[in-house]
Order: C-alpha cells, then structure tokens, then sequence
C-alpha cells in the first residue's frame, strides 16, 4: 500500500554550465509536484536555486569539473529539511580559511560561500575525491505541522482508549515540555467552585509550591492570561510594562517565559477558557520566540479541544436508563456543530443539521479568518460513537489549523494526513469540502469524494454543480492539493450539503435535487439563513418519512444582491 | 437486505440485494468476514440487486478494499445500478475501485488459480 509522499529524491550530473539555470528549475518544479512539499515559501525555494546554482559554478569555475568529470548533484527533501549535496573532482579548497577571509570590494570571487552561508542553516565542505559541499535548510513549517499532528494523535489515542482526564494532561504536558526543551511547566485549571487556578499537572515546580499555587483571575501572569484569554511572552521580567502582569518570584532562573490560555470553543455558549498552560527556564537557556508562542497556543487549542471531549463522553457516561451509544452520539454531534455564523461584508451564512436517531459524523464550520471566511462541511462515514469521535477530532484540527495562511487545498490535505491513520483503523472515511472566502466575492474550495456543490448564478438565473477533486480522506490521495475557483456574485447563492439531502430514497415521496432547486428559486429574496429554514420545512416531511434516514446538514452562502 | 455468497475456487462471489446501510452493513461485514475465513483470497461483489448505498456501506467495502490489497487479492464490484453508481461518482471511488458491467466479466478478469 502506497503512503503519501513525503520524501524526495533527484540525482543529477551536469558536464557543462550550459542550460544549468533551466534545469535546476525544472528539478524545483518536481520537488514542487509532491504535495507535502508543494507549499514551501517562495523565499525558500528561491534560496535553494540560488545556493545550487552557486554551488554547481563553484564546481565548474573552480572544481575542475568538466564534460569528462561532470559535477554531481543530488537534492533530498525529507519532512523536516531539504539537502544538497554537490560533488566535484577538482583540487578541492581550503573550506575554513575561505570562509573567514573577506573580499575586497572590487574582487569578482569569494562571496559564494558568505552567500551560501547565510541562506542555509548547514554547510559542509569535505575535501577528497570526489569533493563535497553539503547544503541542509531546515523547514520549519512541516516541523510546525508534524508537531501539532503528533500531539493531536497523542490525545486522540487517549480519547479513544478512554483514559482518566488526568492521564491526557500528563501526556499533554510531558509532549511540550520535551518539545520545548523546558524544565519548568505547569497547567493550570480554572475551579469555578474556588474561583480559582490550580494546579492540574505540572514538570520541575516543587510539591510544596503546587499545592500553594490558588491564583486568581486577573492576578500575575497565569491570572492575566486567564483573564484576558490572551497569550503571553515574557522575555525580560525586569523591564515589563507597566500596568501589565508582574512575573511571580517562585524560583525561575531565567527571565524568559510563556503563558498560553487554553481555550476550548463549544460554540453555542461561545468560547471558555478552561485554564492556563506556562512553560519557562529553557534547559538551553535561549528565550522563547514569538513563533514558539504562536506553536504553542496552535497546540493547547488542539488540548483544549481533547479535554473538551473526553469531558463530554463523562458527562454522557453518566446519563442512565437511556439509549447510551445515542445518546453520546447526539451530544457530541449537536454541541460541535455551530448555530450562528460571522458576518463577512455583503455574504450571509446559513446552517442546518438534522439529525438522523442513529446519529452519525455531519459536521460544517465557519470561522472568520483576516477580513475573510473560512469553513468546511464534512461527512464522516459511519453512525456510531466512533464516527462522532471522529468528526470531533477533524474539527480539532481544522480550528488549531484555520489560521495558517494556506490554500483550502492545503488545508484538506493537513487533515488528510492528521487523520489518516485513524481513519484506517476505525474503517472510517471522510468526505468534505473546504473553502475560504474573500471579502471581495472569491471563493476557493477543495472537495474530497463530497457531494458536488450547488451554485445559483443569479445574473444566468441558472444552477451549476461543482465537484470534488480529490478522493476521501482516509484514502491515499497522491495527487497535488487543487482548488477550485468560484466567483460568487451578488444574488448567487452556494449549497454545501450532505448526501442525505438527496437520500434517492426519498424521491418515492416526492423530493428530489430538482424539486430541492425549484424550492431555492421561489425563495431567493430569502436571506441564507430564511433559506437554510424553508429547506429544512421542504425536506423534514420526507426525512421522516424514511424508515432509517441517514444525517443532513445544508450549508447555505449568499451574497446579498 | 439478502446475501447470496457463492463460491468458485478461492474467489468469493456475493451477490447482494436490497438496501447497504449502516444496518445492513454489519450484515455484509460478517459474510465477508466468513468467506475469508473460510476459503476467499479474491472478493466479486454483484451489486446488481443495490438500490442504494450510505457511508457506512462504503466504508465496508474500502475496509474490504484495504484488506484485499495488503493480501494480495482482488476485489471487483459488479452490475452497479445507476444510483449506486452516482454514489461512486461523486465520491470519485471509481477511481480506486475496479467496477465490471456484470459478474460474469469480472469473473473473466480474475487471476485463475493455480
């Protein structure tokens, strides 16, 4: 069985410098033709021609290498960084001593290295037969990815073997802290019965300070955090602003801190923030960055998101004397799912989810991203607990991951890979559709084997289908991630739904796509959320009339005309 | 839902009639469990007699898929009626999964045993 490509090598031997700008961009662009690595910064890739090029005409100018002893080139892509190795058969050079002189201004040569030097985070030189230069650039951002999708797989394993509360925080903390390489790091729990934060777990703080510590909201750092459910970074406790939070002495030895909130956002009782993660003394003893920060609140909104389900499968546990399995299902499902929308310029959003007795994974979301929206709807397979859990856990990760400024292509494959494991083991697949909105009518979606997407262009007074581009997830899926462009006018209307919409079965009692169209067009002076409420009129008597209806959920954008 | 297995050599044919839903599919489930059990390597599904397919359907059939190709075997869906088919369309699962016009082709394309 194939897995997705996340590795890529090309070797390459070139006699001449003839045509060698042309083909390293052609290496660039297969390197660009695997989907895990089709998202790297323009910056970088820029880089990484730049130093082969230099490398390879320090190779020919200086290397000896020629059509009898061409220079070698060989580029590996791995998750977390890219390599360039470059061989010539020359006299070689003095590496070091190159690179500490410094040219005179009006010298032609010797900036290469001070060049390469400056654009990759390693570069070796070794001098034989043959002699090799070795470039590594580290990629931060699959870094950033594969952390947040490692702890996500953590806490997703804890939920599903339905581990002690407790046991998910350890595994949380003890994940960060060796991330972070911190030897101090505490999590800290709101009581709403004290009013208080206390400690829930925490790594190198005494057992006398951990029992001490009942901080208030809005009192020092953690209380500050909590309080304004904003993150915080601290890199010189001496010089803080003030008015702002005072760093409690209890031992830190350096001035470096962090404190995130740990926001969990069940949306209809709009966002809580459940407690505060702090992480400070770094065993290395450099200060935190603002991206760590920015790594490390992704993570506890991933936590967050965790406990808040293992939270709802306690509280449903122990609800006795009813249809359990249902129940839990019905929960989770109903509370996960968002009942108001934001608001975007002139476009309206619309949602409805009907659920079926036996419950099931429908799920859409919107969250307002910049001056834009971003959403997705989805259909995990399935009508038991485990398709809840699961639909759960790909919300997790489509919120901690909402805010990357990535295509929605890309996006859906983050949760391709987030999730394909799991969906491998539970014999699960998901289908779905992600998209993005822009304030100025553009929208850019990306389909995995969901149904296609309805679009009432009001201008032709016409309905075109939009389909999915890539297979569900849960499935290998090779391909590049695609979007697809759609220009939504002012009166068009957009339909995001799930197959039970058009159950075929329901057409024995008179509805069907048509008839779901027709519906639309006597009710365009409706705005999406009217809409998405005469839909749920049409259908319901149909849905119910169905010995085992399967899930819907409608998901309507329109823009006002 | 009825499930017709029938067996030639070490391919297992099912022929299915009625509704795969997440009911019926724990049905499919235990005869595919049994049949590989018990003799089949290689998986024809006639679906002639499907009416209509959910999800958890679906979801029965790639676990089969999944398993068929880590085993080296064969799985092919046969006779799909229209609606079936469209399921496979807007999922793109036609891609992944090898659809015959009827059991009888998809019996001619399978390995002979040796």
């Amino acid at each position: 069985m194939m897995k997705t490509a996340r590795r890529f090598k090309k070797e390459m031997s070139f006699k001449s410098l003839k045509g060698l700008e042309r083909q390293v961009a052609k290496l660039l662009k297969e390197l660009a033709a695997v989907p895990f690595f089709s998202n790297l910064p323009k910056s970088l890739v820029g880089d990484l021609k730049l130093g082969i090029l230099e490398g390879l005409s320090n190779a020919f100018l200086h290397g000896g290498s020629d059509a009898r002893r061409p220079a070698r080139l060989s580029l590996e892509a791995l998750p977390r960084s890219i390599e360039i190795r470059i061989e010539d058969w020359g006299e070689g050079f003095a590496f070091q001593a190159a690179l500490r002189r410094r040219p005179s201004d009006f010298e032609a040569n010797g900036r290469g290295l001070i060049i390469l030097k400056n654009l990759f985070d390693s570069v070796q030189y070794r001098k034989g037969r043959p002699n090799r230069l070795v470039l590594v650039r580290k990629l931060a951002r699959p870094k950033k990815l594969d952390d947040a999708i490692e702890l996500f797989n953590l806490l997703q394993e804890g939920i599903q073997q339905l581990r002690p509360k407790h046991h998910l925080y350890d595994r949380f903390l003890d994940f960060v802290v060796e991330r972070f390489n911190v030897e101090r790091a505490s999590f800290l729990l709101f009581d709403p019965e004290t009013q208080r934060l206390r400690v829930a777990t925490s790594r190198g703080l005494s057992s006398k300070i951990v029992s001490k510590i009942a901080v208030a909201s809005g009192e020092g750092v953690a209380g500050y955090v909590f309080k304004t459910s904003r993150p915080l970074l601290v890199n010189n406790a001496g010089k803080q602003r003030s008015g702002g939070p005072r760093l409690r002495r209890q031992g830190y030895h350096t001035s470096s801190f962090v404190s995130v909130p740990v926001i969990a956002s069940p949306m209809h009782i709009g966002e809580e923030t459940i407690g505060v993660l702090n992480l400070t003394d770094k065993r290395d003893g450099t200060r935190f960055t603002a991206n760590e920060l920015k790594l490390l609140n992704v993570m506890a909104a991933q936590a967050a998101s965790a406990f808040r389900i293992r939270d709802l499968l306690d509280t449903v546990k122990q609800h006795e004397g009813l249809n359990r399995e249902l129940e839990i299902v019905h929960e989770i499902q109903s509370r996960l799912v968002p009942e108001h929308f934001p608001r975007v310029g002139d476009l309206e959003v619309g949602g409805h989810c009907q659920l079926s007795m036996r419950g099931g994974g429908d799920y859409y979301d919107v969250i307002q991203v910049g001056e834009g929206l971003r959403g997705v709807v989805a259909d995990v397979s399935g009508h038991d607990v485990g398709s809840a859990i699961t639909m759960a856990s790909f919300r997790a990760i489509f919120r901690s991951m909402v805010f990357d400024p990535n295509s929605p292509g890309y996006l859906q494959q983050v949760l391709r890979w987030a999730m394909h494991e799991d969906l491998i083991k539970l014999h699960q697949f998901i289908s779905c559709w992600v998209f993005e909105y822009r304030a100025d009518g553009e929208l850019r979606v990306s389909g995995a084997g969901h149904p296609p997407l309805l679009h009432y262009q009001a201008v032709q007074k016409k309905w075109h289908a939009i389909f999915s581009n890539h297979l569900p997830l849960g499935l290998e899926d090779e391909s590049k991630p695609q979007n697809k462009k759609i220009e939504l006018a002012k009166g068009d209307v957009l339909i995001f739904y799930t197959d039970g919409l058009f159950d075929p079965r329901m057409r024995a009692t008179g509805f069907d796509k048509q008839n779901f169209c027709e519906t639309i067009e006597r009710h365009l002076h409706l705005s999406a959320p009217e809409l998405v409420r005469e839909i749920a009129r049409e259908v319901s008597p149909h849905h119910l009339a169905l010995q085992k209806p399967d899930d819907i959920a409608v998901l309507v954008l329109r823009r006002r005309p | 839902m009825k499930i017709n297995p029938k067996e030639v050599g070490d391919i297992c044919i099912l022929e299915i009639e009625g509704e795969v839903d997440a009911e019926h599919s724990v049905q499919l489930k235990k005869a595919i469990v049994k049949a590989r059990e018990d003799y089949a390597k290689h998986f024809i599904l006639d679906l002639s007699g499907v009416s209509f397919i959910d999800s958890t359907g679906l979801g029965v059939l790639i676990s089969l898929m999944r398993h068929l190709n880590e085993n080296n075997g064969k799985l092919k869906l046969a006779g799909l009626q229209d609606e079936v088919r469209s399921i496979f369309e807007i999922t793109r699962l036609y891609k992944v999964f090898d659809l015959c016009p009827s059991a009888e082709d998809a019996l001619r394309e399978m390995p002979k045993k040796k």
